[in-house]
């Protein structure tokens, strides 16, 4: 999770092709799992919890299913 | 921080619009330059700021450009009214050391909103839709470099406050205004329409849309008059319309433009039970609710209640109701100066 600025290249390999959509969708997944890395480093108490589940459910939503 | 495209939003903004005003855009527009008189010295402009690389934009308002040696007070706004606070407040914080930053959020009428499939019933109620505008808004303060913040939620706006202030460390107080809490919060709202429509967007996923296009259509055929009708518990909040009538002429035109989906994620968020505020929430959180008196006694009470349970203080304002956050600058004022211990 180092250098942040390369989710986005990694992330678009996820997709097949880059429409504007699913580039709006990796923007956003981006901003999540940069988040979720930082709390993950930091205090984990009972909203630290709830917080982190919550990304983790939209970072599973937003995710392309995988076939 | 990429900061791009500076735009004034007056009713400049409206006139520019009004030949397409149900033409909604993925992303913010500059205003065209307009000779009205008020336009041009309205100070509070509005940028596109990019919190990530990629392709994501928030319109910030930061009152007033080169006061950056200034505490920053962030402002997030209610669905009812995607407006920033008047000139006149804005200037009543810039005297006492303050600096108002309104950032309008993600899809209520300026940028796209949040990613369709986030605004499922399922993914309002399990806290991506909300936690995923939180981590964006996060991003932003960080683009913007804000530090020792002081966030100001109004309304419906809270829902996502209370999660920004966990998340971010660059927030020392929060203050949430006229916060619904988990409350029974239908009896609150008036005059009745207005309280079925609401009822009706958020009970049903079916119902949502046409509830929407109730308010829109509404908005539309007159807007000061939705607005007057929605303030019509508080003598205050009118007094505020009708000196911010050019503030209200444009939220209407913003409201307007904002997707079924975007009224449904924000007034579920408000209106129905979120899991996350567990009891003794903001036990170890700088954090107060102000409220104003001019709401019914029921609405008081439960809010009261809630803050007990969520260990919370109130602070009651002299004035207002919906826009008790707005109406009252000086009790803003007061509560950051008790407060100052506790900010960082």
């Amino acid at each position: 999770m180092g250098d942040k600025n390369k989710f986005p290249a990694e992330l678009s390999h996820l997709f097949g092709s880059q429409d504007s959509e699913q580039a709006f969708i990796t923007d956003y997944l981006t901003v999540l799992i940069d988040t979720l890395t930082v709390l993950n480093s930091s205090v984990h108490n009972d909203q630290n919890q709830a917080i982190i589940q919550s990304i983790e459910n939209a970072i599973r939503v937003l995710l392309p299913d995988e076939e | 921080m990429k900061l791009k495209k500076r735009f004034s939003i007056g009713l400049g903004d409206l006139k520019t619009n009004q030949a397409d005003p149900e033409t909604p855009f993925r992303g913010a527009k500059p205003v065209a330059p307009t000779s009205e008189p008020n336009v041009a010295s309205d100070p509070r402009v509005f940028e596109l700021v990019r919190p990530s690389l990629g392709g994501i934009e928030v319109e910030v308002m930061s009152y007033v450009e080169g006061e950056s040696d200034l505490r920053p007070l962030l402002i997030l706004n209610s669905i009812e009214f995607p407006m920033p606070p008047s000139v006149s407040f804005c200037e009543t914080m810039k005297q006492n050391g303050l600096r108002v930053v309104f950032i309008r959020r993600l899809g209520f009428g300026g940028t796209p909103g949040l990613p369709h499939v986030l605004l499922s019933r399922r993914n309002i109620d399990n806290g991506a839709a909300c936690i995923t505008e939180a981590s964006i808004i996060a991003k932003t303060i960080k683009a913007l470099d804000l530090k020792s913040v002081v966030l100001l939620g109004v309304g419906s706006a809270n829902s996502l406050c209370y999660r920004l202030s966990c998340m971010s460390s660059e927030i020392a107080l929060s203050i949430f205004s006229n916060p619904v809490f988990n409350q029974d919060s239908w009896v609150g709202f008036r005059p009745a329409w207005f309280r079925a429509v609401l009822r009706q967007t958020v009970m049903t996923k079916c119902a949502f849309w046409i509830g929407a296009k109730g308010l829109k259509f509404h908005l539309q055929k007159d807007p000061v008059s939705f607005f007057h009708q929605m303030l019509s518990k508080s003598l205050s909040d009118q007094q505020y319309l009708a000196e911010n009538a050019k503030d209200f002429l444009a939220a209407s035109k913003y409201m307007r433009r904002v997707e079924p989906e975007t009224f449904f994620y924000d007034l579920s968020m408000s209106l129905r039970i979120d899991g996350f505020l567990k009891d003794r929430f903001f036990e170890n959180l700088p954090a107060v609710a102000l409220v104003g008196p001019e709401t019914t006694a029921h609405w008081i009470k439960r809010t009261k209640s809630e803050a007990e349970r969520l260990d919370i203080p109130i602070v009651h304002a002299p004035r207002g109701g919906m826009l008790v956050a707005y109406l009252c600058p000086d009790t803003i004022l007061e509560i950051i100066a008790a407060r100052s211990v506790a900010c960082k």
